[in-house]
């Protein structure tokens, strides 16, 4: 024990013993799920039978993963505590892990963590912790319920309300393909299976670039014990899926307005009332089912985080940016032209701060960003490198799209995405006007939008990549409107910017009136 | 009144950008809602679609792998009390109450109950289900036969939106996993982007997709892994599709299908009747068809299946194979060589089609005494069962009445699969040029195949080791201040 913490160091004490209770409580979890893993494959199927090197492979990554979400909850709950509660007593509120030992449902042992962590919270809080809370998030939280209300009764398709009819399928072309993979693995995991394997989908690549894993369906699917049977469970669980991602979505392109871009509360709100309201998400859902979903709604809160991050010089910042970046895997792994898109132009808006934030030294912007990417490219290993060897080693020969593909044009890009450019031009104009053009933050967005106005222009945008193998052709912006959906999102970042400061200007010409009008009766 | 002051007052682009404004958000939200929300009822709330029959017989084919789950102990206990009511309900249309009524009276003989209503309690259910899995395990695993819902016609529905929801709830509702399926849906060229776009012309390969392992046969290595297989019809404009409905009569296509372990042909009725497209009648012709309710199902009698015990084995040369690998590769990754990948494809056809019965294999060995006595001593290998595949692990159990036996698990050879039989490491070697064999001793033995490549143990290792590392650090380095309080003047260029 001395070795590893001086006995006199309280705090180094109680982590240790964290992480040494959470250690034996998740190996004990690991052992309990890699057993049933085995009996789900078969009742014959028994442990001296069964190779011990793969065993502990699976009590180990279980126990990793439990691990990784009491990380999480403490840093979490000690940053709400503001310090008051150590590791070691977050720790122990995973002990009804245990219960599962004694046929508990993973429902309730849950229930009961999040109880006793709440129980805890709330007995470090005092009056002024409160305040304080309320200060904080007060207006943050109340919008967040604006934009679940909106949604909840406006977006019908995935509310919460309309469940009961949950047979949720896209009409699209490539619909089974992208839900098959999922459904696979809402089956799986009630035979603890959390596997990313597909037999069935995309010719037989056993990690395939494309499939649509989602462990956090699958979490949710282990959590409330559904049906695996039940072909309406699946889709319900799909749905919140999708309803959360459309949430989280929202709020975070609220955040990203508000902190980053210092725009008032109600325009935020605004904007982030309006973030999924685009024609070309809505056809992105229509053709291809929720396959940039998370690309889409994790975004957001990747551009913030980095945003932030080269404003304060904060390496925690470019951390938290590339976890949320990475964060889409978590949530449902995109399709790769969402994942490619989506760090495209968050490499170009990083790149617009890198070069136009004068306040920092260079060293320290290109720590900032390197940090991020180097997050986000070790969180997404257990998608991207699998992938990777098989490409390397030949296992998979693949191009994505067909060789005689139209061009994505203006005309494909359709009358509102001509609209949008025409739009964009406008709110860059004004806000060159309104002198705000000069904003680091906007200037990297309206970089991040010219090359996506480039990328669109050009009949077909070729470039190389070690992501996919594309044989012929290179990768072309496949559907205009995958890339109109980021395309969309940026042109409404100017277009709320510049009506927040057309309604300053209109509210300042108001006044004017106002006061002429008085100074006339007067 | 005050706005149009203000508006008024507002420069021309600023006015501009209030109306198109408007304009966008207006149809942004006309656009989103009735587009988002994709609802088929006719398929879901129709009883006769996948609603019940499906269901059942897929949670009970699937019952013992889910014994122990509790939610899909109710799911069955309430779908079965729904199924009963729904039948005496006088809000379902007669004719169908017919069919389903005939189907629901052969599971009553099937399962020698009288009705599903009087057996609620749980042992009743469970005995109720280990009926439904004796008849599965007969049925399906055995005869592998696929449930497809006979009570849906579907050759009312021509709509390829229509016709992609039937194919997903035949997908949804494949009874049993271990069964393969070649769907032939010809004339519908729309189809081209549902799973199971791969198969083959003999002589020309127009498009290809993503490939496992090495493509050494485009279909061997694709087939079996799709549930389905979508056929074209022959004048088809689609170039996804190369694999033709006239093909099904083609012997060397069905030697393919065979070895490839298709279990079940789908066809639409209209491609026998109206269009008699020559595959389709030639199918016809061979094999009685179980279902014939719009779409019609035939059974392969022919088909390897999942796993097996090879019958006669013939040996081939791995470097020949490698240079064959080499062509295909090259025509695969360069588009180059076609008339060389030709010439190797249809080589491997002609061997393929020297394999006499079934079950007989080529297997990849350089030193074949070391693989196989030559010397038999029973007649038939022997006897293999699947115990259980789930996810990236397949369980088996072999009787061989030889001195040594090849078993072949059906899926794509690949690299990160292991085997182990009786808990030792045992070589994979390739069967049929794109499967996985592996040799089991005489007497009873089990088998064991995990897929488990190193690079995503890594993966995994690096993406949640370096999360609770990133957090942490986060964590220490946070300063304790409002990350998000508002900077002024530092954003400005």
């Amino acid at each position: 024990m001395k070795i590893l913490c001086d006995t006199k160091n309280r705090t180094c004490l109680f982590n240790l013993y964290a992480f040494l209770s959470i250690f034996l409580i998740a190996s004990a979890y690991g052992y309990w799920f890699a057993s049933n893993q085995l009996q789900a494959i078969s009742s014959d199927a028994i442990l001296s039978m069964y190779p011990k090197k793969y065993f502990i492979i699976s009590v180990f990554r279980c126990s990793l993963s439990i691990i990784a979400l009491f990380v999480i909850s403490a840093v979490a709950l000690t940053s709400i505590s503001r310090g008051k509660l150590n590791y070691f007593v977050v720790a122990l509120t995973y002990t009804p892990l245990v219960l599962v030992y004694f046929n508990y449902s993973m429902y309730w042992i849950v229930c009961g963590i999040i109880f006793l962590q709440f129980i805890l919270l709330i007995s470090t809080f005092r009056s002024n912790d409160y305040r304080w809370l309320f200060s904080t998030c007060l207006v943050d939280l109340t919008i967040l319920c604006v934009i679940f209300l909106l949604h909840l009764f406006i977006t019908t398709g995935f509310s919460p309300l309309y469940w009961n009819v949950s047979w949720h399928t896209s009409a699209g072309a490539e619909e089974i393909p992208m839900v098959a993979s999922i459904f696979k693995g809402f089956v799986h995991t009630k035979q603890f299976a959390f596997s990313t394997m597909d037999y069935s989908e995309w010719a037989g690549v056993l990690n395939p670039p494309i499939t649509l894993n989602s462990p956090f369906l699958e979490m949710l699917t282990f959590i409330f014990d559904l049906p695996s049977i039940s072909i309406e469970a699946f889709h319900i669980v799909l749905l919140a899926v999708d309803f959360t991602l459309i949430i989280i979505g929202s709020f975070g392109f609220y955040l990203f307005l508000k902190y980053a871009f210092k725009l008032r509360s109600v325009f935020a709100c605004i904007g982030g009332c309006l973030f999924f309201f685009s024609p070309f998400m809505a056809t992105m859902m229509t053709e291809d089912g929720g396959i940039f979903l998370s690309s889409y709604a994790i975004f957001p809160y990747a551009l913030l985080l980095i945003s932030l991050a080269f404003e304060k010089n904060n390496y925690s910042l470019a951390i938290w940016a590339g976890v949320a970046i990475a964060a889409q895997f978590f949530f449902a792994s995109p399709h790769p032209e969402g994942v490619i898109y989506s760090l495209l132009f968050y490499g170009v808006f990083t790149a617009g701060l890198f070069l136009l934030a004068k306040h920092l030294t260079w060293r320290s912007k290109i720590m900032l960003s390197i940090t991020s990417v180097f997050v986000f490219f070790m969180l997404a290993a257990f998608v991207v490198l699998p992938i990777l060897v098989d490409q390397f080693n030949g296992n998979m020969h693949a191009y994505a799209h067909m060789k005689d593909m139209q061009p994505i044009s203006f005309r494909s890009f359709g009358a509102y995405g001509i609209l949008l450019v025409i739009y964009s031009l406008i709110s860059v104009a004004l806000l060159k006007k309104q002198h705000r053009i000069t904003d680091v933050h906007i200037s990297s967005m309206i970089l991040a939008l010219f090359l996506l106005l480039l990328m669109v222009l050009t009949t077909q945008v070729r470039f190389n990549n070690i992501l996919i193998n594309f044989l012929h052709i290179g990768l072309n912006v496949g559907h205009a409107w995958r890339i109109g959906i980021f395309f969309c999102m940026m042109v409404f970042v100017m277009a709320i910017i510049s009506m927040d400061t057309l309604t300053q200007e209109c509210l300042a010409v108001i006044s004017r009136k106002f006061s002429r009008t008085a100074k006339d009766i007067t | 009144m005050k706005y149009a002051i203000a508006f008024n007052s507002l420069p021309w682009r600023g006015r501009l950008l209030y109306c198109v404004s408007t304009i966008l958000i207006i149809v942004s939200i006309i656009g989103f809602l009735p587009k988002e929300r994709i609802v088929n009822n006719e398929l879901l709330y129709n009883p006769t679609a996948c609603n019940y029959y499906i269901s059942l017989q897929s949670l009970l084919a699937n019952y013992p792998l889910l014994a122990q789950d509790k939610a899909n102990f109710r799911f069955i206990r309430n779908r079965l009390i729904k199924f009963e009511n729904d039948l005496t309900s006088t809000t379902v249309s007669p004719n169908i109450t017919a069919e389903y009524k005939a189907q629901y009276d052969k599971l009553l003989s099937a399962f020698h109950i009288n009705s599903f209503s009087s057996i609620l309690d749980e042992p009743s259910i469970i005995a109720i289900a280990t009926a439904g899995t004796h008849l599965i395990d007969s049925f399906y695993l055995d005869n592998r036969i696929f449930c497809v819902n006979p009570l849906y016609d579907w050759s009312h529905y021509t709509h390829r939106r229509i016709l992609r929801h039937n194919l997903s709830g035949l997908y949804m509702g494949i009874s049993n996993k271990y069964s393969l399926i070649l769907s032939a849906v010809a004339d519908d060229w729309l189809m081209g982007p549902t799973p199971g776009l791969f198969t083959v012309n003999q002589t020309t390969v127009l498009d290809t997709r993503y490939m496992s392992g090495l493509p050494l046969l485009t279909a061997l290595y694709v087939l079996p892994k799709y549930d389905f297989v979508n056929i074209s019809h022959p004048g088809s404009a689609a170039p996804w599709n190369f694999f033709r409905a006239d093909s099904f009569g083609d012997s060397v296509t069905r030697k393919i299908l065979n070895i490839s372990g298709i279990d079940i042909f789908t066809a639409y009725k209209n491609d026998l009747g109206l269009k008699k497209i020559p595959g389709v009648l030639a199918l016809h012709s061979t094999i009685n068809p179980i279902f014939d309710y719009g779409l019609i199902t035939f059974q392969n009698t022919q088909s390897y299946g999942l796993a097996y015990l090879a019958e006669h084995i013939h040996y081939e040369n791995p470097e020949l194979i490698k240079q064959d690998e080499a062509i295909i590769k090259d025509y695969f990754k360069k588009n180059s060589n076609p008339d060389k990948f030709i010439s190797v494809q249809n080589s491997l056809y002609q061997n393929l089609m020297q394999l006499q019965n079934k079950h007989d294999i080529i297997l990849e060995s350089a030193e074949p005494k070391k693989v196989l006595s030559n010397t038999p001593f029973s007649s038939i290998a022997g006897t293999s069962k699947i115990k259980g595949i789930v996810g990236d692990r397949a369980f088996f159990t072999t009787t061989c009445l030889r001195h040594n036996c090849i078993f072949v698990f059906n899926t794509a050879y690949a690299e990160g699969w292991h085997a182990f039989v009786n808990n030792k490491s045992s070589t994979i070697s390739r069967a049929n040029y794109a499967f996985m064999a592996t040799t089991v001793p005489q007497g009873k033995a089990t088998v064991w195949f995990i897929y488990e490549p190193l690079s995503r143990i890594i993966g995994d290792f690096i993406s949640i080791t370096a999360l609770i590392i990133f957090i942490l650090l986060s964590n220490t380095r946070r300063k304790h201040h409002d990350l998000f309080e508002k900077t002024n003047g530092i954003n400005k260029i």
